[in-house]
């Protein structure tokens, strides 16, 4: 049975926020990177749809087709974490879904965690830590186009870069991967304002939901070092798996693989929603 | 890498020229870029997309920007170790324990700086992404030829 996506449009914080959406069943939300939006997640939503899940991504505040909330973007994550949670709220009220997010995604799911996890039935951080301070200074002083002129082409190839080898080597993937970015500026500026301010780590102690922690070997922006930290803050509830071959993309890099580790992951760990 | 060495300049030179990317992106640039790795030094006069000019050290009137690294971090770059993205980005990244990346809060100067002026190296950012990228391939070693020395 194929799965077509749909586009749709819901009110959240009285914005007008896009996602798409395929399949029924349990909801499993996809939360995009830095600057980009849920074209990222387009490869993988038929794939949960196929094993039963209602697959949805949503383009965040400012990004894609959401306007940002009075038309101002977020910096830090927790504004970001927090929508996302009304979010979640409003489309499937009291689904417990399953949440996975990456990079400014995989952040936003740590803060998720240490804030609403009984509402979940399970948190997936990918290529994301409960401390984003020492991957990168707080760019704020370059969040206007006046007051930097690298900004938009850095985020850009930042993003490029550190895909996994084999999808680095595919120029198509490069330049689909690249125009899946242009919401680099205003928005993506105050993402990584978000990531260079993000701290979570005293409150992760608590965590009520299995949480698996995902990371690629080619992605230079997460050492491994730094994701089984964060992990080890949630304790028993977490999971670690490093994923040869793969940068700061899993979803778009090789969406077959992911689908299943992430369904495997539920079926074995989470107590589903009857 | 001899990055003072006439003969590699000479390839870089005509490398970049041939490289429609680097030509594009330097339509409208009228400026000189240094490349700097330890104390050897490659100055480029780029102009309306060509590169016009080389030296192997810097003219009384300066550079517009250059990119600066010590010799071991652009040979991480040439042997395709790090990205240039990486090597060119502050932060704390490549570190044995958690201790030190804490360290100084965890801020720590990008191993190749971007020095100069910012403006312009800003608007040629893609321009010296396409120069990375051709530096390296010119000043890898050659693969070696399978037979040679019979």
């Amino acid at each position: 049975m194929s799965h077509e996506i749909t586009g749709r449009y819901v009110s959240v914080d009285g914005t007008r926020t896009f996602y798409d959406e395929c399949g029924a069943g349990l909801p499993f939300i996809g939360v995009h990177t830095a600057g980009a939006d849920a074209r990222e997640w387009q490869y993988l939503l038929p794939l949960m749809a196929e094993r039963g899940y209602h697959a949805i991504a949503l383009d965040l505040p400012g990004h894609g087709r959401s306007y940002p909330v009075d038309w101002e973007p977020h910096r830090t994550m927790h504004q970001h974490a927090e929508f996302v949670h009304r979010f979640a709220q409003t489309v499937r009220p009291g689904a417990r879904p399953v949440l996975a997010g990456c990079s400014i995604g995989g952040c936003m799911a740590f803060d998720v965690a240490a804030h609403h996890s009984a509402d979940y039935t399970a948190i997936i951080p990918m290529e994301g830590l409960a401390d984003g301070t020492p991957i990168l200074p707080h760019p704020g002083e370059a969040e206007r186009p006046a007051w930097s002129t690298s900004w938009k082409p850095f985020l850009e190839f930042a993003a490029v870069e550190s895909l996994g080898k084999p999808t680095l080597a595919d120029p198509e993937k490069v330049k689909e991967l690249w125009w899946q970015h242009q919401n680099a500026q205003q928005s993506g500026n105050g993402d990584i304002q978000a990531w260079a301010s993000h701290d979570v780590r005293d409150l992760l102690g608590d965590v009520r939901c299995p949480v698996l922690v995902i990371a690629g070997t080619d992605d230079f922006w997460l050492p491994e070092l730094l994701v089984r930290a964060s992990a080890e803050l949630i304790g028993e509830q977490a999971e670690v798996r490093i994923l040869d071959d793969i940068g700061h993309y899993p979803m778009f890099e090789d969406p077959e693989m992911l689908a299943g580790l992430i369904d495997d992951f539920v079926r074995a760990r989470a107590v589903v929603p009857a | 890498m001899k990055l003072s060495d006439p003969a590699l300049q000479e390839r870089l030179r005509a490398a970049l020229d041939a490289d429609e990317e680097f030509a594009q992106e330097t339509r409208w640039f009228d400026g000189s870029i240094l490349l700097e790795a330890g104390g050897e030094r490659c100055w480029l006069k780029v102009y309306r997309g060509a590169v016009i000019d080389h030296l192997e050290f810097v003219p009384p009137f300066g550079y517009t920007f250059k990119l600066a690294g010590s010799a071991a971090a652009w040979d991480l770059l040439v042997r395709g170790e790090r990205t240039f993205t990486d090597l060119a980005t502050p932060g704390s990244r490549h570190c044995d324990t958690l201790e030190e990346f804490a360290a100084e809060g965890g801020y720590r100067a990008p191993e190749l700086a971007i020095e100069g002026n910012g403006i312009e190296a800003g608007r040629m950012h893609l321009a010296i992404l396409r120069l990375a990228a051709v530096l390296a391939a010119v000043a890898a070693p050659a693969p070696a030829v399978a037979g040679a020395g019979r």
